[in-house]
């Protein structure tokens, strides 16, 4: 194993999670940032997440009631999709269960989705969440890809 | 500058319940400012009674693709062959949540040039197992404006 080639490459990009989080009211929408650090551009790869399923009652229902959509700030708020897209359709399973409240166990493996996008440095990510349930809801979003460092040379290439 | 080349997602819900239409359409329109390599698509439907749901739906889909015009089945298909699983546990309190799956799409792989929608029709819906509602989940990459060398 070459070092210097390892160490070389890990300037060039690295690996790297962001991570966001979003608690949506019931009959409401909801909306946080996350950050792309100015060290470096994200280029996302995956996409996975999970949701909760809570109705009023309180209970677990089990079904999805909840949608997101991402904004890129960094691009004026070019949206990464369409619209409000129901989580369960790329949280694949997704569901969390809620503790405390009484419910089936999640048991679930989350299964990455391709999604291949570039955030500029110094900017951030919008989530924007949805949740039509009688009860609050919580969405966890990951993203996985690579930072890629700003350096004088590409710190003013990229769109 | 380029811009790169980047994922883009589309998601319609197609109300079935009480449509006597004999098919339903949903029209997709891609960015104007990027053609749009269709990748993937899903279909997600729930499943039908509250006391003994089951997940068998009766619907069926075509996509058609417009200049040129062209259908990329040329014959109605069930959606369940089109996604696995598709179906997702309805809205029952404590239900056990058969939710607990993997969702896959059908590669399709289609290329549109800018401005040029796409349509999934749905049809076969009037009958018994009708869920009340179909999502349409559309995967995919927008491939902007190659600027000249």
């Amino acid at each position: 194993m070459d070092i210097k080639a390892l160490v070389q490459n890990f300037k060039e990009s690295f690996s790297t999670f962001l991570f966001g989080t979003l608690t949506v009211a019931a009959g409401a929408q909801g909306t946080t940032t996350i950050a792309v650090t100015s060290d470096g551009h994200f280029r996302l790869k995956w996409i996975l997440g999970s949701f909760t399923t809570q109705i009023a009652g309180p209970a677990d229902g089990g079904a999805n009631l909840t949608s997101l959509q991402l904004l890129d700030n960094g691009r004026g708020g070019a949206a990464l999709w369409d619209t409000l897209i129901p989580c369960h359709l790329f949280m694949s399973p997704g569901r969390q269960r809620v503790s405390a409240v009484v419910g089936d166990p999640s048991n679930a493996l989350f299964f990455p989705i391709e999604f291949n996008y570039l955030f500029l440095a110094n900017t951030t990510i919008q989530m924007i969440g949805a949740n039509a349930a009688g009860l609050a809801n919580r969405i966890d979003l990951l993203l996985v890809g690579d930072k890629i460092p700003v350096t004088n040379g590409n710190a003013e290439s990229v769109m | 500058m380029q811009r790169e080349d980047s994922s883009f997602w589309f998601y319609q819900r197609i109300i079935t319940a009480g449509i006597v239409a004999p098919e339903l359409s949903a029209i997709f329109n891609p960015n104007k400012d990027a053609h749009f390599l269709l990748e993937k698509i899903f279909f997600a439907w729930p499943t039908i009674g509250a006391g003994a749901p089951t997940s068998f739906v009766d619907i069926t889909a075509r996509i058609v693709f417009y200049s040129p015009s062209k259908s990329f089945n040329d014959v109605f298909i069930p959606v369940n062959l089109f996604t696995t699983p598709g179906t997702f546990e309805n809205f029952t309190p404590n239900a056990t949540p058969r939710n607990q799956q993997v969702l896959a799409g059908k590669s399709i792989n289609w290329p549109l040039l800018m401005y040029t929608p796409f349509e999934i029709k749905i049809s076969n819906f009037q009958g018994a197992n009708n869920p009340g509602y179909v999502d349409i989940f559309v995967t995919g990459t927008n491939i902007f404006r190659r600027e000249a060398a």
